[in-house]
């Protein structure tokens, strides 16, 4: 049986190919009932200029993994030790983000100068009292050091960049001003400003209408075909990735399932899960037909042995319920954790 | 912003219209007038009998006589044109004179108050919720329900017997001795300060107690917006971004109320005055009512709404500087 290919045993490594490795990453939290880990062991690789797509049901852990890489979790959760985040800076050195204070200058230095972050709600992004040029001014003089001028013109220039029309006019503008797709906009001109290596953005059209999405989605592509910055793209929605990623990581309860190239994984999904979340999109093929949705809930607590097991129609009872599954690979970079996987290759 | 400042002072104009009239209302109110009074005072004990016709003749020369609309006028007018507020009867000398002082000291009070209560307030509960659950959050809380809880005269009472037993303060009054009656100097001003703030203290303490509440608990919602998060995200440093962001936010309704906080000092001023021995316009206003001098008590009540009034007016300007969207909505 073949496992476990990707997991480095020095943490400190990172190939030489990889802007990010995420290893065994777990969070916990401290709730009024008690302590809860809903990110149990995610790992995750991307690589320089790529996109990586991760999706998932809302509470799977998506969004707090994410936030993990910057420190930006809240103040009742915590990393565990043994897990690693492993990232190259701008200079080429390899750190542990996992390690990094939550306010300490390291941590600060990577926020918004490497890795920069949009969010699902472009108006509740921004401060209402001050321009969007003020809250840009604000990052890049921080990050890049430019005098007030410099950094103003730099400004317009992203505002421009992004598309808005006359950004002379946009930069002193307040966010009210704005619709919610310049919002957006002007959302990851910020963002990019700093120039850095990774963008997360964590359902950044989730908001916004359909042909606005299309517009962001196209322009975040184009943008790293010009900037060279790698994207690390949250969403719920299966059909944004197969739009957007490169690699895409699926996640269910805090575990990643299921990592691939895009093509692979939306052409053959291989874990139970993957192939639900792929059932359950509308399609214009398929009108008339009906939608798949997935089965059950998600359960509240997680459930012994492989996590979808409560929910999954070809469960072996016996294993499924008791055993967890170790990752299988399918491919140079595609593996999943499933018993039924284990199976047919063994 | 000028279509705003234009709009609200068309209505701070209006409203102090309505305002005049009503205090000439009140003043009209109370049954008999100074002229019964006058005569009361003046004939009372002495054996000599006074007649309609007497109390009549006196007022005529105090132009008591003249139907409503028309004292209004020349009341309003009086007071729009030339500053004066009428005749101090009991007092025999203008009303200017005997509220002049007064009214300077009731501003210097208010003022004092005011700034010593935002000092306190907006500071002491931004660290409160940015400390949130702490041991400093807790004492803090309770604190100020107390402030909420205790009446201030009590405070006063007791501040007064702390001040004189153990630190020999001299309290009373809003001047030392040798200042009293002494010109303005530099030294008059340092000795009214230094008499101010006991009072102040005591007349910030409610305002001071509630304001924490106010801003604590928009400093609390304020930590949990997402343009924080993105703040942070952007690489500022802990405090840069809470001053920069959910503290600038935080004090919007401590601005929008400050007229409140106006009108709730000038209540509460004359029972601390009374306790603390201060001159100031409320013990003058009641004293003026029983005296039936009511051109006094006029002008002490146009004075207090006019306060308010403006005071609201410079909320509205400081809100409309503070909060673009306020801006944008009124134009």
């Amino acid at each position: 049986m073949a496992t476990a290919a990707h997991r480095m045993d020095a943490p400190a490594a990172l190939p030489d190919d990889l802007l990010l490795a995420v290893r065994d990453l777990k969070i916990a939290i401290g709730t009024d009932e008690g302590r809860i880990v809903p990110v149990n062991g995610v790992d995750l690789t991307l690589g320089h200029g790529r996109t990586l797509g991760l999706v998932g049901e809302s509470g799977s852990g998506k969004s707090l993994s994410t936030k993990a890489l910057m420190q930006l979790l809240p103040n009742t959760a915590q990393i565990l030790d043994g897990s690693h985040l492993l990232f190259r800076t701008k200079q080429g050195s390899v750190v542990d983000l996992a390690g990094f204070a939550p306010r300490g200058k390291q941590i600060r230095a990577i926020r918004g100068g490497e890795i920069a972050m949009i969010f699902q709600e472009p108006m509740a992004s921004f401060s209402p009292v001050y321009t969007i040029g003020n809250q840009m001014i604000e990052a890049i003089r921080l990050h890049r050091g430019f005098d007030k001028k410099a950094a103003r013109a730099l400004a317009i220039d992203m505002l421009g960049k992004v598309g808005l029309s006359n950004p002379r006019l946009r930069v002193d503008q307040y966010p009210h001003e704005l619709s919610g797709g310049m919002r957006q906009r002007a959302m990851i001109a910020i963002a990019l400003a700093t120039n850095p290596s990774l963008l997360i953005a964590d359902e950044p059209t989730t908001a916004l209408d359909v042909t606005t999405q299309a517009q962001i989605l196209a322009l975040i592509r184009s943008l790293q075909d010009e900037l060279g910055m790698s994207v690390l793209f949250i969403t719920h929605d299966m059909g944004v990735i197969a739009q957007v990623a490169d690699e895409v990581a699926v996640m269910y309860m805090g575990e990643v399932v299921e990592y691939g190239p895009t093509r692979d994984v939306v052409r053959h999904p291989q874990h139970p899960y993957t192939r639900g979340l792929l059932a359950a999109i509308p399609s214009i093929d398929q009108i008339g037909g009906r939608l798949t949705p997935i089965g059950g809930d998600l359960p509240s607590t997680r459930p012994s042995g492989c996590p979808f097991h409560t929910r999954c129609d070809q469960a072996i009872s016996g294993r499924c319920d008791t055993v967890q599954p170790e990752s299988t690979a399918l491919g140079p970079s595609w593996w999943a954790r499933c018993h039924l996987l284990g199976q047919a290759a063994s | 912003m000028l279509i705003l400042a234009v709009r609200r002072l068309i209505g701070v104009i209006v409203t102090l219209f309505l305002v005049s009239i009503m205090v000439f209302a009140i003043m009209e109110l109370p049954p008999g007038d100074y002229a019964e009074r006058y005569a009361f005072r003046k004939f009372s004990g002495t054996g000599v009998q006074v007649s309609e016709s007497d109390i009549q003749s006196i007022r005529i020369d105090f132009g008591l006589d003249r139907p409503v609309y028309e004292r209004y006028l020349d009341w309003i007018g009086g007071i729009v044109f030339e500053f004066d507020f009428g005749q101090a009867f009991a007092y025999e000398t203008s009303v200017n004179n005997v509220i002049g002082d007064r009214v300077f000291l009731t501003l210097a009070l208010l003022f004092v108050t005011l700034i010593l209560t935002y000092l306190l307030a907006i500071p002491i509960a931004i660290y409160a919720a940015v400390r949130r659950h702490s041991i400093a959050d807790y004492s803090l809380t309770v604190v100020s329900y107390l402030g909420l809880a205790l009446p201030n005269f009590m405070l006063a009472l007791i501040l007064l017997y702390v001040g004189v037993t153990v630190f020999d303060l001299d309290i009373g009054g809003l001047f030392s001795e040798e200042y009293e009656d002494a010109p303005w100097s530099l030294g008059k001003v340092l000795d009214l300060l230094a008499h101010l703030v006991i009072p102040a203290l005591v007349l910030a303490w409610s305002a001071t107690a509630l304001q924490l509440q106010t801003v604590r608990s928009t400093m609390l919602d304020e930590l949990n917006k997402l343009s924080v998060t993105a703040a942070r995200a952007r690489g500022l440093s802990e405090w840069r971004l809470l001053l920069k962001y959910p503290a600038r936010l935080a004090i919007n309704p401590v601005v929008s109320t400050i007229g409140f906080d106006v009108n709730r000092i000038f209540s509460e001023l004359p029972i601390v005055a009374l306790v603390l021995g201060l001159p100031e316009l409320g013990q003058l206003l009641v004293q003026s009512y029983l005296d039936l001098d009511m051109y006094v008590a006029g002008a002490i009540l146009l004075m207090l709404t006019f306060f308010i009034v403006l005071m609201n007016f410079v909320s509205d300007l400081l809100l409309a500087v503070l909060d673009p969207r306020v801006r944008a909505r009124e134009g």
